[in-house]
């Protein structure tokens, strides 16, 4: 056993589940732009903080209530995301543009909104002043703002899976992600499905981001930390599958907090549990580009022998 | 198997993609310094074949012989250099290179292929280089494309980007060319053209031809034999006027012809 | 008087370095069709190797090699399991491979940690007179640039140049030509990640401190940037697109002590570079000058 150490498993898994939210509510936007428009948007790291300063400004600004905030958080990312893809992607889209050229230009766009929010809250770190003490559940530490947060993605992944499996606009949206040509041809009206895809994704990175903002604190690079895990949830689980992108992500979370144990056991910095995400998606760029459907031990070994 | 005129057996080869079996244990011989035809209708497996002999694509199971040696496990720029060259269907040209670097980039074993090469032994490439473009202008000019030498290659008409296919292939001194429909979509004239040229090179190079065409007329009138495939497998090999007379081969072209 | 003089040596240093990131990466893009995104790694592992040997007491000129070197085999290393991804696959791996760097140089004490390297020897004597010290790392700025963009020009005009090119087009076609793509690429991939070595050597030595967080993948994108803007697959474009991005950055920080603007001048300069780079995608994707022409050969 590891001396000095005590294991409390319940706790990990408490703080897996609300890491694993977090990534699911950052990629389940990246992989579904992702899947239809085949580029991945660069600049969805500053939706996830654009959400965090939105709801500071209604919660502490307009001191409107932390609740406030979150709904602001959702409809305001949200519409942020559609006129991205309106007033930028979209036209590129229509003039022919690359995909690497659509990929640039979601990196000069993210450039752009993060200096923009830098210039409009400030460069100094801020903190929502809505307070809500821990307390202990049985073994585990938790705080109410952590439990609703658990309990908000829950609800969405829920909400999501009848979205996509039972409603007209879902499955018009599964069509889409799998094949954007043919679901067209099928007489689906794909713009629309794509705008709504751009709000819901946005807003729920936005939630992402007031999520890990309330657990931190709200900074421009916000996002930026959270953007390279959202990949590695979006690839490892399959890019466009929204139900791979939660299933990574929830695993993404497990793997950081039950890496942070071995970490210290290894007496390594703690630093390091993102370097295990981090080689999550590589292994999965290099092994499994098509995401854990794809791995089948077949795969693995093809890859590993030399190029033929 | 391996008999010492054969330039290219395949012994049982199949292919399948899915369920769906392309190219079901064929077992061909090609004799050197022939004309071979391959005909079959749509889907019959022709271009599959072509892609395994030729290395774009690993067979499933069974063996192919180049000159004597085993092929099927090597990677297809190995299978290039060993003198084994294919052409496709819907040519693969650089369209936005001049018709005589396509020529140029298809030469193999320049000493400024290499990183090093090119850094280090500048005089030793150059004056390769300049041996390379007058070999190429000559085949260029064997093939009426000289004229056409600095225009890009996408600006050609279509007959013209088959001739430089095949001009591409011969750059690489090959001994054998599997050629997919060299001649498809070009005018009767140019059809002929393109074939007498294959004969002349046949003649004066030593070359082995394994071509896949639908114009049966053509093939016959140019080829030492025929073979026939149909639904992944060989149904029938021969002359072409034997051909015409086999009853299987009349079967699977009824109401194709 | 002299100050301004002392700006322009400074920024001309700049530019050389950042023209041989530029030129190292249209080498890959430009030419080849490699989605490099992190080229701030290569850019580390040059200033770090080279870092870390001098302030141990080497000499520079080994510093320097063994930057080449280190950050050259680094490029092998990771082409191996890169290049075989498609595009947009590859920029994320690279992406992410410089955030690993970054991650360990920050937490590993032993190789500088979060404060980096400090008091790396320069190639400038000690105690000489500001301008002078400028000048003198110009010039070697200079030669340095001169040889890579020498290498570049030799590697465009020959066989393997119309190679990569042809790898850039259709690499498939190529490959059924008896190239072996992977090893272009990898060679290729390579000699770029050397060349940014070599920048981030120098740079090491010029600024004689460096950290990790001075080597974020906002860098691999200032990159990227110049190299749009200078032209994609022109050599000489690359250290225009270099001068015209750092010009209007050291401008944008000029004009904060001398305009008073209602917005922090330091934004303002993110916000313009953001729109320039959206621009550039929407009217010029192809940047200013247009790719090499291959030299003719002779009698055609």
């Amino acid at each position: 056993m590891v001396d000095g150490l005590s294991l409390n498993i319940a706790q990990i898994l408490f703080n897996s589940l609300l890491t694993g939210s977090l990534y699911v509510l950052a990629a389940i936007g990246l992989t579904l732009t992702y899947g239809i428009l085949k580029f991945p948007n660069v600049a969805h790291a500053e939706f996830i903080t654009f959400g965090a300063y939105i709801a500071y400004t209604f919660a502490d600004i307009w001191k409107l209530g932390f609740e406030a905030g979150v709904l602001a958080a959702f409809v305001a990312t949200g519409l942020l995301g559609v006129a991205s893809h309106l007033f930028l992607f979209e036209p590129l889209i229509k003039r022919g543009a690359s995909t690497l050229h659509l990929t640039v230009a979601s990196i000069g766009y993210g450039i752009l909104l993060r200096y923009l929010m830098q210039e409009i809250w400030g460069r100094k770190d801020l903190y929502y002043s809505a307070y809500y003490p821990a307390f202990d559940v049985g073994p585990i530490r938790v705080t109410p703002l952590w439990l609703s947060f658990i309990l908000l993605a829950v609800v969405i992944v829920v909400t999501l899976h009848l979205l996509l499996t039972k409603t007209k606009i879902g499955k018009a949206m599964r069509a889409t992600s799998n094949n954007p040509s043919l679901a067209q041809a099928s007489g689906i009206d794909t713009r629309k499905v794509i705008l709504i895809v751009w709000f819901l994704g946005s807003a729920l990175a936005g939630l992402g981001g007031v999520m890990k903002a309330s657990d931190t604190r709200i900074t421009p690079v916000l996002g930026w930390g959270i953007l390279i895990m959202s990949f590695a949830a979006v690839i490892f689980g399959g890019v466009g599958s929204v139900y791979g992108t939660i299933f990574a992500g929830y695993i993404l979370g497990f793997v950081e907090n039950i890496g942070v144990i071995g970490l210290i056991a290894l007496k390594l910095s703690t630093e390091y549990r993102f370097l295990l995400g981090f080689l999550v998606l590589v292994f999965a760029l290099i092994f499994a580009p098509q995401g854990i459907a794809g791995i089948t031990l077949k795969s693995v070994r093809r890859r590993l022998r030399p190029s033929g | 198997m391996c008999d010492l005129t054969q330039i290219l057996a395949t012994d049982n080869l199949t292919k399948s993609f899915g369920g769906l079996i392309a190219v079901d244990n064929v077992s061909i011989q090609i004799e050197e310094r022939s004309i071979s035809g391959l005909i079959g209708p749509n889907g019959s497996g022709k271009t599959t074949l072509f892609n395994v002999i030729s290395g774009a694509l690993k067979a499933d199971s069974g063996k192919v012989f180049f000159m004597g040696k085993r092929i099927d496990n090597l990677p297809c720029h190995l299978i290039y250099k060993a003198g084994l060259v294919r052409t496709f269907q819907v040519p693969r040209l650089f369209q936005k290179m001049t018709v005589l670097d396509n020529m140029l980039i298809a030469a193999r074993g320049l000493i400024g292929d290499s990183l090093i090469g090119t850094l280090f032994r500048g005089k030793a490439w150059k004056k390769q280089e300049e041996e390379l473009v007058k070999k190429a202008l000559e085949i260029l000019e064997m093939l009426d494309l000289y004229h056409q030498r600095k225009n890009l290659a996408g600006n050609l008409s279509g007959g013209q980007m088959k001739l430089l296919e095949l001009g591409r292939a011969l750059m690489s001194d090959p001994k054998m060319l599997l050629l997919d429909e060299p001649a498809a979509g070009v005018s009767p004239v140019v059809v002929d053209k393109i074939f007498e040229k294959i004969v002349e090179l046949r003649k004066n190079l030593g070359l082995t031809f394994f071509i896949i065409e639908h114009r049966i007329e053509t093939l016959f009138n140019y080829t030492d034999k025929v073979i026939v495939m149909y639904k992944g497998q060989v149904i029938a090999e021969g002359k072409g006027h034997e051909l015409v007379e086999n009853p299987k081969v009349i079967d699977v072209y009824l109401g194709e012809y | 008087m002299v100050n301004i003089v002392n700006f322009i040596l400074d920024m001309l240093i700049y530019v050389g370095i950042f023209g041989i990131l530029s030129l190292s990466l249209n080498l890959e893009y430009g030419f080849t069709g490699l989605w490099n995104f992190g080229k701030v790694a290569f850019y580390m592992i040059g200033a770090y190797t080279s870092g870390i040997l001098t302030t141990l007491g080497y000499p520079i000129y080994v510093g320097f090699a063994a930057g080449v070197v280190i950050s050259g085999l680094a490029g092998l290393l990771i082409s191996l399991p890169a290049l075989r991804l498609r595009e947009d696959y590859l920029g994320i791996l690279t992406l992410v491979f410089g955030e690993i760097i970054r991650l360990i140089l920050k937490n590993e004490y032993w190789l500088g940690g979060p404060l980096g390297i400090r008091g790396i020897p320069s190639i400038t004597p000690s105690g000489i007179e500001y301008t002078t010290a400028l000048t003198i790392q110009l010039a070697a700025i200079t030669t340095i640039a001169a040889i890579c963009y020498f290498i570049a020009n030799r590697i465009i005009h020959s066989p393997y140049g119309r190679v990569i090119r042809g790898i850039r087009e259709d690499e498939l076609a190529t490959a059924s030509l008896g190239k072996n793509t992977f090893r272009y690429k990898a060679s290729i991939f390579s000699l770029s990640s050397a060349m940014a070595g070599v920048a981030g050597a120098f740079m090491g030595q010029y600024v004689t401190s460096i950290a990790p967080d001075q080597f974020m993948p906002f860098l691999s994108f200032t990159v990227w940037m110049m190299v749009m803007l200078g032209g994609f697959a022109n050599i000489e474009g690359a250290f225009l697109g270099a001068l015209i991005y750092i010009t209007f950055e050291r401008g944008a920080r000029i004009a904060k002590d001398y305009l008073l603007l209602p917005i922090d001048p330091n934004n303002l300069m993110f916000i313009l570079t953001g729109l320039l780079i959206l621009i550039f995608v929407f009217f010029r994707p192809q940047g200013l000058l247009r790719e090499n022409k291959v030299r003719e050969h002779k009698g055609v």
